[in-house]
């Protein structure tokens, strides 16, 4: 085994990530080569340094506060499904048409009609991504 | 499905808010954007997860929906400036260094080194090296073969490593 090999096995080493049989030839390699043992060591000490430096972040109350905040989901009967989903077609074209019309008419060439979704847990959604990338959802959440 | 369950959702968040925001901060390198992107996250989760064995989604899911809202985020911006050819010069915003709770000189300096890498690779080693996701998790969460995961952490640990050292913090 080459040092540049044995290097990138001794990453997954340290991660707990080898096999019986990548880490016996590592060991065969490390056995006669003490560059690759120093950097081993390096490597372990390393990895606890960074992740010290790097892994103390607690969320800040009022993002914890606006996360649980988040709406329970609303599920729905089977039967009323079809009705439900038919009401958020009526609404979705109630609330597309008027601002497609005016971007059609203004050229508007990031128009992207398959971002405008609905979510009819109400309440509050946030920020765009959840508009732009949620797809209906009728109650299949664990929760 | 599960029915509503309120408990469940406050355990996934007492089990994964912390690292969820770490990892989109580290991701994105910006906290307004992480705060939001982080409830967007929630959101998702709230609405629809597979429950694993106990109630919860697994982490990999977890950290798959987090990178989606990080996806969807660089994607707008995308079509943001190409709708406006006049943002396009302007360069992404730095990473303010006053914004972290831990101002060790060790986090500053691998703050700014995890800049220097692409996103690819620093998604891989935030979940590796700091979350602790085994390879075969943040393989499932980034969509990308195990084999892959383990290069992209070696090449990412020598770059902060070769980076470090050029700030004069080698280990
Ligand atoms: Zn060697």
């Amino acid at each position: 085994m080459r040092c540049e090999d044995a290097r990138e096995l001794l990453t997954a080493r340290v991660d707990g990530e080898l096999d019986g049989v990548q880490a016996d030839a590592l060991a065969t390699h490390l056995d006669g080569c003490a560059a690759c043992r120093a950097e081993s060591a390096r490597r372990t000490r390393e990895r606890s340094a960074w992740r010290e430096a790097l892994a103390g972040d607690h969320t800040p109350d009022d993002l914890r506060r606006r996360v649980l905040a988040a709406p329970v989901p609303v599920a729905l009967p089977l039967l009323l499904r079809p009705l439900a989903w038919a009401a958020a077609a009526v609404l979705a074209v109630l609330l597309i048409a008027p601002p497609l019309l005016q971007r059609l008419g203004d050229g508007d060439a990031t128009l992207r009609p398959a971002a405008v979704t609905l979510v009819l847990d109400g309440g509050d959604v946030g920020p765009a991504t959840a508009l732009a990338t949620e797809t209906l959802n009728l109650g299949d959440s664990p929760f | 499905m599960a029915q509503v369950r309120d408990d469940g959702f406050a355990r996934l968040v007492e089990r994964d808010l912390d690292r969820v925001h770490r990892f989109l901060h580290g991701l994105l390198r910006d906290e307004d954007l992480a705060r939001d992107l982080t409830h967007d996250t929630f959101l998702r989760l709230r609405r629809s997860a597979p429950a694993g064995d106990d109630g919860l989604p697994t982490a990999a899911y977890v950290f798959a929906c987090a990178r989606h809202a990080a996806v969807d985020h660089w994607r707008r911006l995308r079509t943001r400036r190409d709708a406006a050819p006049h943002l396009a010069a302007d360069p992404a915003p730095p990473t303010p260094t006053d914004a972290p709770l831990h101002t060790t000189e060790l986090r500053e300096a691998l703050d700014r080194a995890l800049g220097l890498l692409d996103e690819e690779h620093r998604a891989v080693f935030l979940l590796s090296e700091v979350e602790g996701l085994r390879y075969a998790e943040i393989a499932e969460a980034l969509g990308i073969p195990p084999g892959t995961v383990a290069s992209r952490k070696h090449h990412a640990v020598q770059d902060l490593r070769r980076e470090l050292e050029r700030m004069g913090h080698a280990l």
